[in-house]
């Protein structure tokens, strides 16, 4: 989809209502996707407040479709791709290794999702790869259906539940050494 | 995945994700009946059904401050633009730069929207009691070409890059960004402090 726009002319009053509501509803996950897979607490406030700015001047586009929220991490995305160069590609060997080690530290009732174990996740999280961190961030703080974010990461879905697959694998590796020590 | 399985369990792997992901709602037929005879299956997708529970704890997005929101309002309606490129640090040379500029007499190009480059050499004021060199002269022609740059297909002037992906026209009495502006400080100074 297009998300460059310009010289767009001012906002009537309903577009101008509907793009606040937009602001106030999207920005918790734009700032938590761009935050979490890009790391640039710095910049996000801008990217996010850019993002607006384009999709203001297309609204029309924004409206049609059913999923906003789709369209709004699909500028953000392109925004933070222009801005920060993507990381090394993915290091397979960890999840390699990851076959011979089953962990089940999730497994319902054995460990409760407290505070401590909700920062290590979060931890866990930010040491992925950054194809499959995207994936996780898309999914749990996106609230992306994995057809959806396979669309804007222009994958065919199997892949996005393979990486998805795989980022888990990783995490589980690293809660249960975690559990351990 | 990970596990000792029986025969069979690795061909369910795929279901395993797919069901503990919500991609499907209900087993296929033959997984629903592997399910009901295998243990380590049942066990592996609560496992994942407990990360993903986990995970989502985790990676709730936190309310936004509200006055970020009202920030990112405002920018949205174009009340506010290119705010963020105005970075405390920044802004005495970028106040430098514009006074640098004011005194060479150069801003009436920022306010003049229709003229092309040509048109501007006439409106510079050119101290006909003072003798340039050849390279300073080169100097603030590059100068005033760098900053003639326009918007494709637009009558705004773009004093930065037209690669750059931010080239929102300026509004008028709106200054360049902070990059163009450091560029400017160094060049007009230069331009100004050799004369002979
Ligand atoms: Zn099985």
């Amino acid at each position: 989809m297009s998300v460059r726009t310009r010289d767009r002319g001012p906002l009537g009053s309903g577009e101008r209502d509907y793009l606040d509501a937009l602001v106030r509803d999207a920005s918790p996950r734009l700032f938590a996707y761009v935050r979490r897979v890009f790391g640039k607490s710095d910049e996000v406030e801008d990217i996010v407040a850019e993002t607006f700015c384009r999709a203001a001047g297309n609204l029309a586009a924004l409206r049609g479709g059913d999923r906003p929220v789709l369209y709004l991490l699909t500028i953000a995305r392109n925004l933070c791709r222009d801005r920060f160069r993507r990381q090394k590609p993915v290091d397979n060997a960890a999840t390699d290794r990851l076959a011979e080690h089953p962990a089940r530290p999730f497994a319902s009732g054995t460990v409760p999702a407290d505070d401590e174990q909700i920062e290590r996740l979060q931890a866990a999280v930010a040491a992925l790869p950054e194809n499959l961190r995207e994936i996780v961030v898309l999914r749990m703080s996106g609230d992306l259906k994995f057809e959806e974010i396979a669309e804007l990461l222009h994958i065919p879905l199997g892949t996005a539940l393979s990486r998805m697959h795989t980022a888990m694998g990783k995490l589980r590796q690293t809660m249960s050494v975690a559990h351990e020590h | 995945m990970n596990i000792e399985y029986e025969t069979g369990c690795e061909q369910f792997s795929d279901d395993r994700l797919r069901l503990a992901t919500g991609v499907d709602s209900a087993p296929r037929a033959e997984f629903a009946e592997h399910l009901t005879e295998c243990a380590d299956c049942r066990a592996e997708l609560e496992e994942q059904r407990g990360l993903l529970g986990a995970l989502e704890a985790a990676l709730t997005p936190e309310p936004v401050a509200e006055d970020v929101i009202t920030r990112i309002q405002q920018r949205a309606h174009g009340e506010v633009r290119r705010q963020s490129a105005w970075s405390p640090l920044l802004r005495p040379s970028i106040a430098a730069a514009a006074a640098l500029a004011a005194v060479i007499a150069w801003p009436q190009i920022w306010e003049r929207p229709a003229v092309t480059p040509d048109e501007t050499f006439e409106t510079v004021p050119w101290d006909g009691d003072v003798t340039y060199a050849a390279d300073e002269v080169e100097t603030r022609i590059e100068t005033m070409e760098g900053i003639l740059q326009r918007a494709e297909g637009s009558d705004s002037y773009l004093p930065w890059s037209a690669d750059d992906d931010w080239d929102m026209p300026l509004a008028e009495g709106e200054l360049p960004d902070a990059d163009t502006a450091r560029s400017l400080e160094r060049r007009t100074v230069r331009a100004n402090g050799a004369v002979t």
